[in-house]
Formats: C-alpha cells, sequence, structure tokens
C-alpha cells in the first residue's frame, strides 16, 4: 500500500485537499469521477509537475514527493500520449531506457519481451507522427514499462481511441500490469473502465476534504 | 542552476540599453528645451502622418486581399509577397528605389512621409485583412442574405466594427515610425530631424553625451507609453473560414500593382543610370569587394548571437511565465538608444563593430523573434517536455533529443531573417562603426551625396550578399537536417 498525504492545490477559483488515500500496490486503482473534478491534476501533483510542499506520498518506505520530477521512476500515459513525433516508435521507447540509463542486457530483456507482449514489430520504425491511435497508445505504454518504473500512472489513456479499439487496449493494459507486477492507477470517467480493470476503486469525493 | 540563470541573464540583456541610461543618469545636462521640442514635434508629425496614410493605404490594399479567393492560392500568395517585399528587401535597395522615382526628392517631413508609407502600406494591408476576415467573417453572411450592398456594410458595419483594431494598428505603425532611424538618416535632412536622429547627432556628431542621455530618456518615456496603450488594447487574431470576399474590391489589387509598379520602374531607371555611369565605381571596387564579404560575416556573426539566445531558451524549455510576458510586451529599444549603449559599453577599434552590430540587432530582433512563433513553438513542447522529464531525462537529453531537433529549423529560418536583416544594414552600423566597411553603409554614403544611380548599382550587390546570407544558413539547415 502506497499512502498519499496533504495534497493541496491552489488555483484562483478552488482549493484541492486530499488529506489521505491509500494506493494499492499491486493491480489497477482506479480513481474515477467526472470530467472537472480534479483527478488530472491529483495525478500531475504525484507526478511532480505540480509544486505541492506539503505533500507526502509513502511507497515502500521511500517519500516520493520530496524526490524530483525525474527521479520518481514512474512511467506515465496520458490521453494524449504524448509521443516525440519527430522520433520512431522504437526511438521513443529507447529515449526512455536511455534516459532511465538502463544497461544493455536488462534493456534487451525488457524491450523483447515488451514489444512482443504489445506487437510492435509492424510499426517499429515508423514515425511517431504517423502512426494510428492504437499504435501510438501502445508506443506510450512500452516507453512507459522499458525501465520497470516503481508505479504506473495512466490518465484517461482510452478516451483518444476509437470505441472499437478500446476493449482490446483494455485487455492489452491488464495482461501487460498482471504480467509485469508494476502497479497502476487509472484515472477515470468511464464506467466500463472501472468494469474491466479495477481491482480497486476510489471515488474522487471519497478523498478531497471540503 | 543554468535554468534560472539563463531567463535573468537573456532579460539583462535585452534590458542592457536602459541599464546603461540608468548609470548614466548622473551624467546629463539638458537640451535647449528649442531643440527638444522641434526634435519631438518633428517625430510626432511626421509618425502622425505616415500612420494615417500608411493606413488609408493600407485599408484599400487590404480590400484587395480580401477580394483574392482563397482557393486561387498562388495568385494570393504572390499579392502578400507584394505586400511585404519592402519589410524583406534592405531598407536602402526601397530607398534607392524611391529616391530614383521622384525627383527631385522633398527631404524633410513630407519626404520621410513618402517613404514611411512606401515600406509599410503592405504591412498595414496584411494586418488590416487578418482582422477584417475575423471581425467581418462573423456578420458578412447575415448582412449578404439582409441584401445589403458593399459600400452600406462599409460605412454602417465594416469600420465601426475594426475601429478598435484600425486604432491598434496605428498605433503600432506610429510606434514604428516615432523610432525610425534609417529613413529619418536618408530623407529627413535639416529641416526633418527627428528625436531618434537628434540623439545620434548629439552623441556621435558633437560628442554631447549628457544632452543624448536625456533625449533617450525622453524617447524611452513615449515608447513605454506606447507599448502600454498597444498591450492594453491588444485582441488575438484568429483567422476565420467566413467568406467576405463579396466584401473586397479589385481596387485595392490595382492600388498594389500600380504602386509596386513605380517602385520597380524607379528602380530599373536608377539601375540603367548607373550601369552607364559604372566607370564611376572602379574607385569602389577594392571597397565593394572588401564590403561584399563583411556584409556577409556581419550577418553570419549576428545568426550566431540569435542562435546562443534561441538555444538558451530552448534549453530552460519551460519558459517562465514572467519571462514569456516580458518578451511578449517588449517593445525594443530605438536604434539610437540601443547603439548608445554598445558606444559606451565597448572599445572603439574597429574590430570591435563585428561584435557590436550583431549585438545591437540582437537586442532589436529578439522580443519580435519571440513573437514571431518561436515562443508558440517552445510552447507546443511544453508536454514533451514534462513527459521526458518523468522518464527520467537529463536536462542535456532534453534539449539534445527532444526540444532542439524540434525547433531548430524554425530557430534558423527566423536567424537567418535577421542575418540578412543585418547584412543590408546601414543605420546601426553608421553609428557603431567609423567607416564605410559594408555594402549598406557605401550605398548610404552614395544616396547622401545625391549619387542614387551609383547606389542603384551597388545595392544589386548589396541584394546579392543578403541572398548569400540567407542561403548560406538555409542551405545549411538543409544539409544539417538531411544528416540527421
Amino acid at each position: 500500500m502506497s499512502i498519499v498525504e496533504n495534497l493541496e492545490v491552489k488555483r484562483e477559483d478552488y482549493t484541492l485537499k486530499v488529506s489521505k488515500w491509500e494506493i494499492l500496490d499491486e493491480g489497477i486503482h482506479v480513481l474515477s469521477g467526472p470530467s472537472g473534478s480534479g483527478k488530472t491534476t491529483i495525478l500531475r501533483v504525484l507526478m511532480g509537475l505540480e509544486k505541492d510542499a506539503k505533500l507526502s506520498w509513502k511507497f515502500l518506505g521511500e517519500n516520493l514527493a520530496e524526490l524530483p520530477v525525474e527521479k520518481r521512476r514512474l512511467g506515465v500515459v496520458f490521453q494524449t500520449w504524448d509521443l516525440f513525433p519527430h522520433m520512431t516508435a522504437m526511438e521513443n521507447v529507447e529515449f526512455a531506457a536511455r534516459a532511465r540509463k538502463l544497461d544493455e542486457t536488462t534493456l534487451k530483456k525488457r524491450w523483447e519481451w515488451i514489444r512482443e507482449i504489445l506487437k510492435m514489430e509492424s510499426f517499429l520504425d515508423t514515425p511517431a507522427r504517423v502512426l494510428s491511435g492504437g499504435e501510438k497508445q501502445r508506443t506510450a505504454l512500452a516507453r512507459a514499462l522499458i525501465a520497470k518504473p516503481r508505479i504506473l500512472l495512466l490518465d484517461e489513456p482510452f478516451t483518444a481511441l476509437d470505441e472499437s479499439l478500446r476493449d482490446a487496449a483494455r485487455d492489452l493494459l491488464k495482461q501487460v500490469v498482471e504480467m509485469d507486477k508494476v502497479p497502476a492507477v487509472l484515472v477515470t470517467h468511464d464506467s466500463r473502465d472501472i468494469e474491466k480493470l479495477a481491482t480497486a476503486q476510489t471515488k474522487i469525493d471519497e478523498i478531497l476534504t471540503k | 542552476m543554468g535554468k534560472k540563470i539563463i531567463p535573468w541573464g537573456i532579460s539583462l540583456f535585452l534590458l542592457s540599453p536602459c541599464i546603461v541610461l540608468v548609470f548614466l543618469l548622473h551624467h546629463w545636462a539638458m537640451p535647449s528645451w528649442g531643440e527638444l521640442f522641434w526634435a519631438l514635434g518633428n517625430s510626432i508629425l511626421q509618425s502622425f502622418f505616415s500612420a494615417l496614410f500608411a493606413l488609408g493605404l493600407g485599408f484599400v490594399v487590404a480590400l484587395g486581399a480580401i477580394r483574392l479567393s482563397p482557393e486561387r492560392f498562388v495568385l494570393k500568395s504572390i499579392f502578400d509577397i507584394l505586400c511585404l517585399v519592402t519589410q524583406f528587401i534592405p531598407v536602402v535597395v526601397s530607398l534607392v528605389a524611391i529616391l530614383n522615382l521622384i525627383e527631385p526628392f522633398p527631404n524633410g517631413i513630407l519626404g520621410m512621409v513618402i517613404v514611411h508609407v512606401f515600406l509599410n502600406f503592405g504591412l498595414a494591408a496584411i494586418l488590416l485583412s487578418q482582422h477584417m476576415k475575423t471581425v467581418w467573417g462573423e456578420t458578412s453572411d447575415m448582412a449578404r442574405t439582409l441584401g445589403v450592398t458593399r459600400f452600406l456594410y462599409w460605412r454602417k458595419a465594416g469600420l465601426p466594427l475594426i475601429k478598435k483594431e484600425l486604432g491598434l494598428i496605428f498605433l503600432y505603425l506610429f510606434s514604428l515610425f516615432f523610432t525610425s532611424f534609417s529613413v529619418p538618416l536618408i530623407v529627413g535632412g535639416g529641416r526633418g530631424t527627428t528625436l531618434e536622429i537628434l540623439i545620434y547627432e548629439k552623441m556621435r556628431l558633437s560628442l554631447d553625451w549628457s544632452a543624448a542621455v536625456v533625449l533617450a530618456w525622453v524617447q524611452v518615456a513615449f515608447i513605454f507609453i506606447l507599448s502600454f496603450l498597444a498591450i492594453r488594447n491588444r485582441t488575438n487574431v484568429t483567422p476565420r473560414n467566413a467568406n467576405i470576399q463579396w466584401l473586397g474590391s479589385y481596387a485595392g489589387v490595382f492600388v498594389l500593382l500600380i504602386l509596386m509598379a513605380s517602385l520597380f520602374a524607379g528602380y530599373s531607371s536608377g539601375l540603367v543610370e548607373g550601369w552607364i555611369q559604372r566607370r564611376d565605381l572602379s574607385l569602389y571596387m577594392n571597397d565593394l569587394g572588401w564590403g561584399f564579404l563583411n556584409s556577409i560575416m556581419l550577418g553570419l556573426i549576428t545568426f550566431v548571437f540569435v542562435m546562443v539566445i534561441f538555444e538558451g531558451l530552448s534549453w530552460v524549455g519551460i519558459i517562465p511565465e514572467w519571462l514569456d510576458r516580458f518578451l511578449n510586451g517588449y517593445l525594443a529599444p530605438s536604434t539610437s538608444l540601443t547603439c548608445f549603449a554598445f558606444l559606451i559599453l565597448l572599445p572603439a577599434e574597429p574590430i570591435w563593430s563585428y561584435f557590436k552590430i550583431p549585438l545591437a540587432f540582437v537586442i532589436l530582433s529578439a522580443p519580435a523573434l519571440y513573437r514571431m512563433g518561436f515562443g508558440e513553438r517552445l510552447k507546443d513542447l511544453h508536454h514533451q517536455i514534462e513527459q521526458a522529464k518523468i522518464l527520467g531525462a537529463e536536462d542535456g537529453a532534453i534539449f539534445n533529443e527532444v526540444t532542439w531537433p524540434q525547433i531548430k529549423s524554425h530557430a534558423r529560418f527566423l536567424g537567418a531573417l535577421v542575418a540578412t536583416w543585418a547584412c543590408g544594414d546601414f543605420a546601426v552600423a553608421r553609428i557603431l562603426s567609423t567607416k564605410d566597411f559594408t555594402l549598406g553603409l557605401i550605398t548610404q554614403t552614395l544616396l547622401s551625396t545625391y549619387r542614387s544611380s551609383l547606389a542603384s548599382v551597388v545595392s544589386v550587390l548589396l541584394l546579392l550578399a543578403c541572398l548569400s546570407c540567407f542561403f548560406l544558413i538555409m542551405g545549411w539547415d538543409y544539409v544539417d537536417r538531411r544528416k540527421s
């Protein structure tokens, strides 16, 4: 269990406070709530992209909130996937591996496993800007997983996909998370995501302090 | 650490002319009130009439711009290029054309107004046509269904609707003309001395720096008020796809064609006459050769300095909000004020001209370049930079593999524009150097000594130098992109 405490974000017109939130350290923990309720903001604070001096995020005895963004070793998949458009699918993943300074053996082993499970062979050398939605999503997932992150944070990763592709994408995510044994936090407002993926669920209203 | 220092460093560098003025405050002496008011009056008068006529003519030409169907892409592009051509070719080349066209040329306020209008009505037309598309686009379809005629729409809806935009463009043109240096230097004459020229005369000719400081402060105050008014009333232009063609008029196209044709005729006649007198240039052959090389050299050094600023900003990546606001709102100091700072700060030996002139150009152009898409493109990369940080990438890796590869071509294009501008310049070089070591300076000397035909011939070389400078940079960029 990882524990988030004293999360507070002040905006001009509102303040978002979470006194305590316990996150599962296995499976997929869903944070659900309507659009605009602050789910993404909470995720951005956890990533370290929004400053919060009082935040504490204890994970296996370590306070991740004290670490700078790049040292938190999180895997992130945004709604828009945010691939580097000038790189190919493979270069996107390699960039992440280099950033985390993975040694050759580990990289080779993980990369072989990831590209196989995510079925990336056919588009590895395709520039990211011309990949299809599904391919972009798989590349983003591969990039997030390549360096074996502490936690995988997923911000509505299926929203930008066609309805027909979503079920397959959900199955793939579930399979990857189970096989890689990486805990994941999934932010969503889609009841199908909760139904198919949630190991545990927290509704945002339950953790927000009024 | 660097990410904190770079924004401050860039801001201080851009503000350095004003900072130098602050340090010189103790060293001031009041110029004569008569002289101050006379020069200020000339500046205001010429700026007011230049802006008024450029806007008036720009309005007519803008009607031409919206008359042309957007589907006729080639024709529309030619129209836009003709409108903006005077913005891209060196000022001295346009001056050569105008001085050859109108003989005898009425130096003084009238002369400045003529040249300013010729050089900027096209820019006014493009700016206005963008606003027309946005503002008129909202009501034009409705007006059409009501059976409103074009003239009635202009009178009752069109003009009242873009009143604010007209005012803003007027303000922009006014500030542009108020700080204009190169045009008054050549066609201002004794009777039309503006504040900008008076500052130049005080610091360069009569070496009365104490009076120059006071005049520069008056000018800074004026520029500050103008930029404050402009920022307060700024509107964003988001062109719409509404069909407002029926509100345009081919008269605008004809006006543009006639004005550009006369400019071309003036230039050609000067060129023919200059070619007949080409033997007179034999005295200058050596100077012209060196001038050609020096002009290109200045352009390339300017390019390097501009790239340093761009690379610095790209290294920072996510630009702090205060710096973004500063770069978006800051109106660069005038030419004479910027040069004044470098005249004081750096040694007077000729070799220093190769640094002083490019540095002055960077200060004069950096905020405008940031607004010409560099800032926006950098903002577009914010998510990618954040993503790279989350992935654990270090600053160097983010710069080398994420930010710079995606922004370098645009940065180089903007840098090439400034380099071309520096290559064809004579105004900054006139203040910061002691001899005619560039083609721009040689052309200006010929113009000032009433040898406009010979100036036409030299200006061809100048155009060649500018083109060489531009294509050298863009060619290098092309090769670099192919390699990577």
